[in-house]
């Protein structure tokens, strides 16, 4: 799913899930079309709408769990909705217990056996008042109805670790192989730091598993099992000794655990640690789309200041020898994460890309801003931590124009922190690429510049001062034929293109509704006039319940450079001479 | 109608453009005119005189003294160039000394003709200056006001058995719509094809007809003038004198009476265009040295848009700086040293805005059609001719570059296609489609030669190789003349000529100068040309310009830049100059 898509999904399921009736919709529509488990877009909508009071979700989740005629399906996606959304959501503990109950409480194929439990304990682990009491209820619940070893081991072993240990340790070598399977798991997911001698003989017998296992599945759930462990606090030389041995052709099972070993040991700041990690990254096959999405989280998770250049440089390396199947794109979560928690790391980033990424990798680097309102995406580089030799501000500025002239507001930013960092000897050079290209072909360019001459250094802003002057004039002398009807196109002219654009808006619709994930799950009505309609549905107590639904307009603008118009060709020339210059030596 | 026609008497801003109207006029009335209004010089006061019959019969000497516009008190008395003087110098001495012998015994009455009116504050004061002077001379007088030349013009030269309902209605027509100058231009069309006889009427006929075009043209230039908005009036300019050429055409080298009238009857309509292109020229001139200033005054967010229009304005006033030349040419032989100096300064306006358009407008160095060829074909020829040698030159290398480049990367390169839809949509990305819209070309070998005439043999090489590698399957070629083109050029009533091809397109590019000079030896359809036996070459050129054919290759012979690449001019500077 692409971040547009994402966005759109997102926005449609806020709408739907805002009457909240319409849970059962999101959980058996939306949800159940699109799940990926615990980074769900539709998860995250509904967690911020509950979070910022649009909606009420649990009583919605308990009205599902308490419906008598609601089928095993809807159970378990809701279920399993319940758990993904969990840790996101600001609520107390009892609140959450009792909708928890509800659902194990339910007999049959119930929602014990879809991660709810588990969840749960998660819950209880971060929770500052440990539910005892909910969660014996819970697993005396999930054991009666036949809950999963996995869950039990480590339950119990939040009551009694080294007894629970020692006895998952027995199971791992069971004939059963789902007995050793979640045995291994189950190792993994407790908390043995109060046993600091059966926690190592634990990872021993885990990293034993990886090297050793007898098949793909228990390598990988071993190696899931001693990320997890060293998550939670375990020694990490153990899980480093075993990633540095592993060797390519890793099993399936195998790679998505190793994908996985970086959201799991996301709380180990250690530089080192996580170039490894990175290092041993390299031998997952990243044409498998599920593979990127775990990768993917885990970067996000990890990305610092000390790591983002190596995080982009795997990524690039990554993307640059895939072909053209491996987008940056599809490292949504990096990059959203980037964007909206740390855009001075992006920004650093991007550079770092422009300088030394290959070029299919700077085309996308540069493509995957979206400039929806003026100043998205800005951007203020320390270029005094990059380093750069003699040439290479300027060039990476001239790669920032090239590649990310689409998103003019992001390319000054990035533009204007060169200038900042520039000698007096650089400063000309650059202010001449803020004329032109950028300030030449972008009007939001140009006023956002504006808008920060008062902020900056006297030098700076001398600089800017020049250039937004020569602008001006430029702008001037450019609007100053005035209605000279000579010069119009014909009437013939004008005609053919407003039917070209015409035809471009139907594609463009026409598109859009195909896309949709929203479309295809509620029938679509035509409002011909107004803002919003109102509808009569039969009320609780018999009478009429009148519902109104009010609609909002969605834009989006885009400012094509004014050379794409004035001189196409050169635009594109200036671009290649740009995107081909080789990096100074 | 009559309203139509007052406006536009009244509208005639410059004193000789009521001079220019004023001769047809009268001819059209049956008068004789035996003197015409002649730029800078005044015959003791007259500005026109000819002979005819009056209102009552009678025929008498009618000397004309013009003032456009309304007459006010300073322009009636108190300095040398006031009417009053005029007046006076007419019956004082024009009247005594240089009216003609055979006309000394004719009454003789003094028009003063205004393209208004005459003030009400100096009207009795004309009138009381009449009235004395007509006891004391016996000359007499006549007030000849806007009113009176409409109702000449309608009872005259657009009389209703000379321009029937359905001529009237289509110049009606053209008139009203010329903010949409194509419709105007094609009620125009329809009105020349009405007006224009066969090359078999009678020679009074003919003659009538071409002053009639040439009033209607009047007309709607000085409505356009109006309207601010010249585009239609240009066009129906270019198109009258080529409609109207096949009626001179066989009488180039005669010296009968209808000859002589009839070449002045298309070089009044060639000077009416010429002087459309200069003000077309005065419109385009301020805006040349600025930035991409031009480009956005075509006000269109599609750069096709922009390409077509740019290069329709440059293509344009090359020729009318090949026009100037050419006009230059005939005054030298003629040895009016003022006249040259005159020339002179135009073309040098000419050359100097067009090198500061391209150099202002860069979406002038990526043609989007291939028959922009044309335009680089007039640029070359009024440019090297002004001695621009190095602008050419490197205005080609950067059309050359910019054009492969285009190609290269699939954005705006030229195609054969020329009709508007089908440059809106290009360029479509699938190697059918670019194949098909690159099947042919005269515009590579046209920048070739022109390349290798200016001695750039790294541009040669780099379009030798752009045709053999990136486009061999392009048909390039050129356009010679046929032996039919005399009779279709001037009216591209049927597709006419013949092209050159295959072409040897090789690195150093000599083999295809070879072959042009050999073709253009051995082709004397050029040579033979009405227009060029008339040494009226850049009808040729306008003829090409208006309907899209590419410039002939004898062009490059006539400026004798096949036999000898050297003669090409050397740069006078290498900046635009400041005219």
């Amino acid at each position: 799913m692409t971040p547009e898509e994402s966005d759109n999904l997102r926005d449609e399921v806020l709408s739907l899930a805002s009457a909240a009736t319409l849970m059962e919709r999101v959980v058996n529509g939306s949800y159940a079309n699109s799940f990926s488990p615990a980074y769900d877009v539709v998860v995250f909508a509904t967690g911020q709408a509950h979070n910022t009071g649009s909606i009420d979700l649990l009583p919605a989740l308990a009205a599902i769990a308490g419906d008598q005629q609601a089928s095993h399906q809807t159970l378990r996606r809701a279920a399993r909705f319940f758990a993904a959304v969990m840790p996101h959501l600001q609520a107390d503990t009892q609140t959450i217990v009792d909708v928890v109950v509800a659902f194990t409480e339910k007999p049959g194929e119930n929602g014990s056996q879809y991660g709810l439990p588990p969840a749960f304990l998660e819950w209880c682990r971060a929770s500052p008042s440990r539910p005892d009491e909910a969660l014996a209820i819970i697993l005396s619940n999930t054991a009666k109805y036949g809950g999963m070893i996995l869950f039990a081991l480590e339950a119990g072993a939040f009551f009694e670790p080294a007894k629970f240990a020692e006895k998952a340790i027995e199971l791992t070598a069971s004939s059963d192989r789902h007995t050793a399977v979640s045995s291994i798991g189950a190792l993994g997911g407790m908390d043995l730091s109060s046993t600091p001698d059966i926690q190592a003989a634990v990872m021993e017998l885990l990293a034993l598993k990886v090297r050793d296992g007898e098949d793909d599945g228990i390598v990988a759930m071993s190696l899931s099992a001693l990320a997890t462990a060293t998550g939670k606090g375990a020694d990490e030389a153990t899980l480093l000794d075993v990633l540095k041995g592993l060797k390519a052709p890793l099993g399936g099972d195998t790679q998505i655990a190793l994908a996985q070993v970086l959201w799991r040991t996301k709380n180990i700041e250690n530089f080192e640690f996580r170039c490894s990690l990175l290092a041993a990254a390299k031998l997952i096959d990243l044409s498998i789309p599920n593979l990127v999405a775990q990768l993917d989280v885990g970067l996000s998770e990890i990305t610092n200041e000390d790591n983002v250049l190596a995080i982009g440089d795997y990524v690039a390396e990554a993307v640059a020898n895939s072909g053209k199947n491996l987008h940056l794109t599809r490292f949504q979560s990096l990059l959203h994460e980037l964007q909206s928690e740390q855009p001075e790391l992006l920004g650093k980033l991007l550079v770092h890309w422009m300088l030394t990424a290959p070029d299919v990798v700077r085309q996308q680097a540069g493509g995957m801003l979206r400039e929806v309102n003026d100043e998205a995406h800005t951007f203020n580089v320390d270029f005094a931590s990059m380093k750069l030799s003699a040439g290479e501000l300027a060039f990476v500025c001239r790669k920032v124009l090239a590649y990310m002239l689409m998103t003019p507001v992001a390319a000054a930013s990035i533009v204007l922190s060169a200038l900042r960092h520039a000698t007096d000897e650089e400063r000309p050079e650059i202010a001449e690429l803020i004329f032109w290209p950028l300030m030449i072909n972008s009007s939001k360019a140009q006023a956002y510049l504006e808008r920060r001459v008062p902020s900056e250094t006297p030098s700076v802003q001398k600089a800017l001062n020049s250039v937004i002057a020569r602008a001006g004039k430029y702008l001037k002398q450019k609007r100053s034929v005035g209605e000279m009807r000579e010069l119009h196109p014909s009437e013939h002219a004008r005609a053919v293109q407003r039917e070209r654009t015409r035809e471009q808006a139907r594609a463009t619709f026409r598109a859009a509704r195909e896309r949709s994930a929203f479309a295809a799950i509620v029938p679509m009505s035509v409002i011909l006039h107004g803002n919003g309609s109102v509808s009569y549905s039969d009320g609780k107590e018999g009478g009429m319940q009148r519902n109104t639904m009010p609609l909002n307009a969605f834009s989006a603008e885009i400012e094509m450079p004014r050379m794409e118009v004035l001189d196409p060709v050169g635009l594109q020339w200036m671009i290649y001479t740009f995107r081909t210059e080789e990096r100074p030596s | 109608m009559k309203l139509l026609l007052k406006e536009y008497v009244a509208s005639l801003r410059e004193r000789d453009e009521l001079d220019k109207l004023l001769p047809d006029l009268v001819s059209e009335l049956g008068w004789h005119v035996f003197s015409r209004p002649a730029v800078g010089i005044r015959q003791l006061g007259v500005d026109m005189a000819a002979c005819g019959k009056d209102d009552d019969g009678q025929k008498k000497v009618f000397l004309f003294s013009i003032k456009p516009g309304n007459l006010k008190r300073a322009d009636w008395d108190g300095s040398v160039q006031a009417l009053r003087s005029s007046l006076n110098e007419i019956v004082d001495s024009y009247v005594s000394q240089r009216l003609p012998q055979k006309y000394k015994d004719l009454p003789v009455v003094v028009c003063i003709c205004v393209g208004g009116e005459i003030d009400q504050s100096v009207e009795p004061d004309v009138r009381a200056y009449c009235e004395q002077t007509t006891k004391r001379t016996g000359v007499t007088f006549q007030e000849w006001n806007g009113d009176t030349i409409a109702n000449l013009l309608l009872s005259g030269v657009l009389r209703e058995h000379v321009l029937p309902q359905t001529s009237r209605s289509l110049f009606q027509k053209s008139v009203a719509t010329l903010d949409e100058p194509d419709a105007s231009f094609d009620y125009f069309k329809a009105l020349l094809a009405k007006l224009l006889p066969s090359t078999t009427a009678a020679p009074g006929v003919q003659l009538g007809a071409l002053r009639r075009v040439s009033i209607c043209l009047w007309v709607l230039y000085v409505w356009a003038r109006e309207a601010d908005n010249l585009e239609a009036p240009f066009r129906a300019s270019e198109l009258a004198v080529l409609r109207a050429w096949p009626l001179v055409a066989p009488r180039v080298e005669s010296k009968s009476k209808t000859a002589k009238e009839m070449r002045l009857a298309i070089d009044s309509l060639l000077e009416l265009h010429l002087q459309i292109s200069n003000s077309f020229l005065d419109k385009i001139r301020p805006h040349a040295r600025k930035m991409h200033a031009l480009s956005t005054g075509v006000r269109s967010s599609r750069s096709v848009d922009i390409n077509l229009r740019m290069f329709e304005i440059v293509g344009r006033i090359a020729l009318f700086g090949l026009w100037l030349l050419h006009m230059r040419d005939r005054v030298k032989r003629s040895k009016a040293g003022a006249d040259v100096k005159f020339y002179d300064q135009q073309i040098l306006r000419g050359r100097n805005t067009i090198k500061a358009t391209i150099k202002s407008n860069p979406i002038l160095l990526s043609p989007i059609k291939d028959d922009h060829a044309i335009e680089v074909s007039l640029i070359g020829l009024f440019l090297t001719s002004c001695g621009d040698r190095g602008f050419v030159r490197a205005w080609v290398d950067q059309i050359t570059a910019a054009s492969v480049f285009a190609f290269k990367v699939d954005a705006a390169y030229p195609t054969i296609y020329t009709d508007y839809q089908d440059l809106a949509a290009h360029p479509v990305r699938t190697d059918e489609y670019r194949q098909a819209a690159t099947a042919g070309s005269v515009l590579y070998p046209t920048l070739l030669i022109w390349a290798k005439f200016l001695g750039d043999l790294k541009t040669v090489d780099a379009i030798s190789r752009f045709c053999a590698e990136d486009i061999p399957h392009c048909a390039v070629q050129l356009w010679v003349l046929g032996p039919e083109s005399e009779q279709h050029l001037y009216d591209h009533s049927f597709s006419h000529g013949q092209a050159l091809m295959p072409l040897p397109i090789t690195a150093d590019g000599e083999a295809l100068v070879q072959l042009v000079l050999a073709e253009s030896r051995t082709n004397k359809n050029f040579d033979s040309l009405s227009v060029v036996r008339a040494g009226m070459w850049p009808v040729v050129l306008m003829a090409c310009r208006h309907y899209r054919l590419p410039v002939p290759l004898d062009f490059w012979r006539m400026a004798g830049y096949l036999e000898d690449p050297d003669v090409v001019p050397e740069d006078s500077t290498d900046d635009v100059p400041t005219d």
